[in-house]
């Protein structure tokens, strides 16, 4: 059995084997091969989802370099127009009428700018101390004005007139985006502007004022509202100054319009994280910028060109989703592709391992169906590797082995008919044997019954005469008739021994009725020595036994037969010519035999150093002989007592004490109860 | 009053002792050769032990021993059997016919006045 389990193991574990060897060689690398493409092909995915946003950025920078540059060459070019430098020539000695002329040329040049670019909101140049001397508006539609006299303003307080007077031959200012002023109040409507301005010198390189373009910003910054990313309509874009707040904004609810909005901070603090507004004001290395709802994507442009202390960051950003929701498709398809991959995978290994193995299972099949008994059974494997030589040989063995087994199935059905004769003819004896047990046994029954009747009216006869029934005897008559008596009881004794052995040799075990109940044994030994006493008595015979038992002492047993096994005992003991005047000890205790509780019942005979004892102890303990040396009472009753105790489960021990001279016969039968006996 | 007894046995020489022995030793005694008279008698002599041979004519000793139990005039008298088929399995049978007790052959008739005694002094 334990042969049958560990087979089945190894073949199940053959199986299994294959199959892990299988998806360790495919899926390991597989599953490698698929998370390092996955992990590899993420950062080049989202870099390719940003470019959109990467361009329109630049795009965006691209056009306001270009727009600042524009102006940056209008205002140098206005700057050193010829007839700005004629009219500052001139103009201190011109009279009026060459004055005006003077100032008309220069207007003109003005006005073919600001006509020309359509998105200057004026073009002014103010001398060193800050009056404006020319100045063109330009209204809208085309339109411009030319501003006179009195409208003219002073700007010396202004920051980019402060700042312009200080720069060198060719240098540009470029201001923040503001709100126009004029004549020291907010222009209404409130106009967005940039300032770029650059200081005017004269043919001696003498600085005689600055040129002012104010640069409409809504210009500037169209693409910011006007332009669209293809792929990412729903783009935000904005640009935000150093400090945060949005100069533009895609959405016009976030820019600021008035003074107060900016009071009002419309600035990146209020839509974004701090941790993300840190990154979009500093971190200028990593361009791509991802909180947890958006990606952004930055780039800073330098109004001033050369300063690059002075900057703006034009930001496009989108929720993450929107931008990486192809990558996460991406990522799923390759998930579900990993793990279809990974079933497939399972699947043909499993198939696989099952076909590797199938030739295995076939013959380990085949093997069992032999192994059961049909050995007509032949392994179904016709394969040309190693296992269908197997197969092949197994079937040519299996062959074999029908060949031996039929010829061995033949030669156990002889067996097996010779044994069924031998059995047959085994019982038939035994019936033989039981008849004769029989036949035996009705003979021994005749036989004691024809002794016993006529000993019974015999020693009728010799009773009615020794109580002198029929008269008077004298004593040698009376002696005569109890030694008669004496041999009667001893002949009849032997006789019945005889016929009691041989009866119970031929009485099958089986048919024995044994009546257990439960008795005291101290009175069945007493009742047994009162009537051993009175047939002794009979005989002309006495015996000294000391029995003064009081204490009961239960057994378990055939009351019958326990009598018959004490009386045997006695008769043992009392017919044999050494115990003549022996004293016989009776004792009753309790003990444990072979596990039982018993009550021991012994007899203790202590004899004199003159008696030879060798051949009574001989008589007691050797089974029955037929031989003149043991054949006596004793013998005999001795192995009675032990045939029945035998049924009865008990036993007979001879304990013969040499340096004492004691011969002690106990018997053992099972310990009861009192209940039987209340 | 000594009990009266009823000897029930065929073998003359047996009849002859025992009855003889009784009546020496003062018992009232009736005699009975087989089975059907010993049951006609044990009725009619007033029989108070019946000494029972248990291999007789007629009507066997064993079913003697079962009528007399069984019959509610005679139930109650003392039934000692006595037999030459002396072997365990007999006694056995005579005890579970309603026999009070069982002496096997040879039988001395002292050991059967012995027992009459010792049954009448039990019942006592």
């Amino acid at each position: 059995m334990a042969d049958k389990n560990s087979s089945i193991k190894k073949s199940i574990s053959i199986q299994t084997k294959l199959l892990f060897y299988f998806l360790i060689l495919s899926l390991i690398p597989l599953l490698i091969l698929g998370f390092f493409s996955l992990r590899v092909s993420i950062t080049p995915l989202k870099e390719y989802a940003v470019t959109p946003l990467r361009n329109h950025t630049l795009a965006i920078s691209n056009h306001i370099r270009q727009e600042l540059y524009d102006v940056r060459e209008d205002v140098l070019l206005t700057s050193r127009l010829p007839d700005l430098s004629r009219m500052l020539d001139y103009l201190p000695n011109a009279l009026e009428p060459e004055a005006r002329k003077l100032k008309e040329a220069v207007y003109n040049d003005f006005i073919e700018f600001i006509d020309k670019r359509k998105k200057y909101h004026y073009i002014s140049y103010c001398d060193l101390s800050g009056q404006e001397i020319i100045r063109v508006n330009y209204i809208d539609s085309g339109k411009w004005k030319i501003v006179y006299g009195e409208n003219l303003q002073n700007k010396k307080h202004t920051s980019f007139f402060k700042q312009t007077v200080e720069l060198g031959q060719g240098q540009v200012y470029v201001s923040d985006v503001s709100l126009n002023e004029e004549y020291d109040v907010l222009e209404t409507p409130y106009t967005k502007v940039i300032y770029v301005s650059t200081a005017v010198q004269d043919i001696s390189r003498k600085k005689r004022g600055i040129i002012t373009i104010a640069l409409k910003v809504d210009t500037l910054f169209k693409p910011i509202s006007e332009w669209k990313i293809e792929k990412y309509p729903e783009a935000n874009n904005c640009i935000i100054n150093r400090k945060g707040f949005y100069i533009a904004h895609s959405d016009r609810n976030k820019e600021w319009g008035t003074p107060q909005q900016v009071e009002m901070k419309w600035s990146i603090m209020q839509d974004f994280s701090l941790k993300v507004n840190e990154q979009l004001l500093n971190n200028f290395d990593k361009p791509l910028i991802e909180s947890d709802k958006y990606v952004f994507v930055t780039q800073r442009v330098f109004p001033e060109f050369i300063n690059p202390s002075n900057y703006w960051i034009i930001i496009s950003y989108l929720p993450k989703y929107f931008v990486y929701s192809k990558i996460a498709i991406f990522k799923i398809i390759l998930y579900v592709l990993l793990f279809f991959t990974f079933v497939m995978t399972v699947i043909v290994a499993l198939i696989l391992s099952s076909q590797f193995t199938k030739p295995i299972k076939l013959l380990k099949k085949g093997v069992e169906i032999i192994k059961d008994g049909n050995l007509a059974h032949r392994i179904p494997l016709k394969s040309n590797d190693e296992i269908g030589e197997l197969a092949f040989d197994f079937n040519l063995m299996a062959e074999e082995l029908e060949g031996l087994y039929q010829n061995l199935e033949n030669k156990v059905k002889q067996r097996t008919e010779m044994l069924q004769k031998a059995m047959d003819d085994l019982k038939r004896k035994d019936e033989q044997l039981e008849k004769a047990n029989q036949l035996k046994l009705d003979f021994l029954t005749n036989l004691s019954t024809e002794l016993r009747t006529p000993l019974t009216s015999i020693m009728g006869y010799i009773s009615l005469l020794m109580n002198k029934v029929y008269g008077e005897l004298n004593d040698k008559q009376i002696n005569s008739l109890q030694k008669a008596r004496k041999n009667l009881y001893h002949t009849f004794k032997w006789l019945d021994g005889i016929i009691r052995i041989s009866s119970l040799s031929a009485i099958q075990t089986e048919n024995i009725t044994v009546h257990k109940t439960n008795f005291d044994a101290v009175d069945c030994v007493g009742r047994a020595l009162k009537n051993l006493n009175y047939v002794l008595g009979g005989e002309g015979k006495t015996v000294d036994i000391k029995f003064d038992k009081k204490e009961k002492y239960f057994v378990f047993s055939d009351k019958e037969k326990f009598d018959e096994i004490v009386i045997s005992v006695l008769n043992a003991i009392v017919y044999h010519e050494v115990t003549k005047g022996i004293p016989v000890e009776v004792n009753i205790t309790s003990d444990t035999k072979a596990d039982i509780e018993c009550v021991l019942i012994s007899f203790e005979m202590r004899f004199d150093k003159k008696i030879k004892i060798e051949n009574f102890y001989k008589a007691l303990v050797e089974p029955f002989i037929h031989s003149p040396t043991f054949f006596n009472i004793t013998n005999l009753s001795a192995n009675v007592a032990r045939s029945l105790l035998t049924w009865l489960k008990g036993g007979l021990l001879i304990d013969y004490i040499k340096k004492e001279r004691i011969i002690i016969v106990t018997v053992y039968i099972e310990k009861g109860e009192a209940a039987d006996e209340s | 009053m000594n009990p009266k007894i009823l000897i029930v046995e065929d073998e003359p020489d047996n009849m002859e002792t025992l009855s003889a022995y009784l009546q020496f030793k003062n018992y009232d005694i009736a005699k009975a050769v087989d089975g059907e008279e010993a049951l006609k008698k044990v009725k009619k002599e007033k029989t108070d032990v019946v000494v029972l041979d248990l291999s007789i004519p007629k009507i066997d000793g064993w079913e003697v021993a079962k009528r007399i139990r069984n019959d509610q005039t005679t139930k109650d008298i003392i039934i000692i059997a006595f037999s030459a088929m002396a072997l365990p399995h007999e006694m056995e049978k005579a005890l579970s016919n309603g026999c009070d007790a069982f002496l096997p052959k040879p039988m001395s008739p002292d050991v059967l006045i012995t027992e009459i005694e010792k049954i009448f002094n039990e019942r006592k």
